[in-house]
């Protein structure tokens, strides 16, 4: 009967944990990038201004929501270190991927609303690349915060439970 | 280890709330100078006749309203022949321009008109297109760079004695004296300055000895049209060397080009 009870109780724990971690899950999912999709989606701005880069956009969103829900879904383990590694770092790639390196160039074409004599080009263009090193800068800082997280984790895993030795 | 992490982990969030802190008010600020207020006011674009040189220039005036300071604002053009070969190109950089701050500058592209003659003859008789590459780049806040380039921008070149007709409506007359010209002229002027020129004509005899010349004041306002029959005497300074065969010659001056061109030459007798 006891025994019973206590698989119970188990069972309950067990949905309680699941449901609190998918719960968490959820809100920083949310936190970092649904947000933003859930807006970009409703508004339809970035359809609007960069009609190129919007499904870039979307797609930085979508893995950064991933990676968080897994991170916040496995916690207790390793795994969470070494996500947040591949995020950071995944992430360092595609900003430098997506920005050009830093310059962006936007064309504007002969249009109805702005109609240009032939063989006219304007072109705008930003170069931010001392932002995106300081971007670059911090991921790597991240990084480094999260390998030295990871080694604690560790150490705390390898360390034996020895009870204090009597004199 | 635990006290490391986190101050790593304190340093890494602050500093990256501070770097989005700096990119959201650069871009507002950028915007709100450039965009929502008059950041930036360009004049309309002048073309002058100054002494042998066409002055072509740009008044500008950047009032920074923003958060931050403009660095190495700087206005560039370039103009360019139908081929695109480069006749002459200039930059004018205000330098830094602190927030709070407006300054007005006037960016001038000269071309030596006697240059531009030499190297496209063309243009003195016939209308054509130059191509006007313009730049517009500053940095701001010391972070971000903007330009914005207008290339191919067509220039239109009205030529000064556009569709120039000279000839000789009869046969040069002498009377002793006096050599008598019937001449028709037609020109129009599609430049954007006046042509207060002078037309020296000369007759040679048949030794191309110059006989005798007559110099007439021609004078074309900008987009006006001459059209007619003209008489012009020529006086014979020395009649014993009238042989009765010869040529005549017509050459326009042009104040401001520094140079004759001769529009007409003529045989009689």
């Amino acid at each position: 009967m006891d025994e019973i009870e206590e698989k119970e109780r188990t069972a309950k724990d067990w949905a309680k944990i699941i449901l609190v971690r998918i719960l968490k899950a959820a809100f920083w999912g949310f936190i970092m990038g649904g947000e933003i999709m859930l807006f970009l989606n409703i508004t339809q701005i970035g359809s609007q201004f960069f009609p190129a880069q919007q499904s870039g956009l979307m797609e930085i969103l979508m893995i950064s929501v991933g990676f968080e829900v897994a991170i916040q879904l496995l916690q207790g383990t390793i795994f969470p270190f070494i996500l947040s590694i591949a995020r950071a770092f995944l992430f360092m790639v595609l900003l430098v991927h997506v920005t050009n390196g830093g310059v962006m160039e936007i064309q504007i074409q002969s249009s109805q609303e702005l109609p240009l004599p032939s063989g006219m080009n304007i072109v705008i263009t930003l170069d931010f690349k001392p932002i995106l090193g300081a971007f670059l800068i911090l991921s790597s800082l991240s990084i480094i915060k999260i390998l030295l997280q990871l080694i604690e984790f560790l150490s705390e895993k390898e360390e034996p439970m020895v009870p204090p030795e009597s004199s | 280890m635990k006290q490391s992490v986190r101050a790593l982990g304190w340093t890494v969030t602050i500093a990256t709330v501070l770097l989005f802190l700096f990119i959201g008010t650069a871009a507002y600020s950028v915007f709100q100078t450039f965009f929502a207020g008059q950041g930036l006011q360009l004049g309309n674009f002048e073309m002058n006749l100054s002494g042998n040189e066409v002055v072509m220039a740009i008044p500008f005036t950047i009032n920074n309203t923003g958060y931050y300071d403009i660095n190495d604002f700087e206005v560039a053009t370039r103009l360019k022949d139908i081929n695109g070969s480069v006749i002459v190109q200039n930059i004018t950089n205000t330098g830094d321009i602190e927030r709070g701050t407006t300054q007005s500058r006037r960016h001038i592209l000269v071309v030596n008109f006697q240059d531009l003659l030499s190297k496209f003859p063309y243009i003195l008789f016939n209308d054509t297109e130059f191509s006007l590459d313009f730049l517009v780049g500053f940095k701001y806040a010391y972070a971000f760079d903007f330009q914005v380039s207008i290339t191919h921008m067509p220039i239109r070149w009205g030529a000064p004695l556009y569709g120039l007709k000279l000839y000789s409506v009869s046969p040069p007359s002498f009377n002793g004296t006096h050599i008598l010209l019937l001449v028709a002229l037609e020109v129009e002027n599609h430049s954007f300055f006046d042509i207060n020129g002078s037309m020296s004509i000369g007759v040679y005899n048949e030794d191309e000895e110059l006989i005798g010349s007559s110099i007439e004041v021609v004078e074309l306002p900008s987009g006006s049209r001459i059209s007619g029959t003209f008489e012009v005497d020529v006086w014979i300074q020395e009649p014993q060397k009238f042989t009765g065969k010869g040529f005549v010659t017509c050459s326009l001056e042009l104040p401001g080009v520094g140079q004759t061109f001769e529009i007409w030459r003529q045989e009689y007798g």
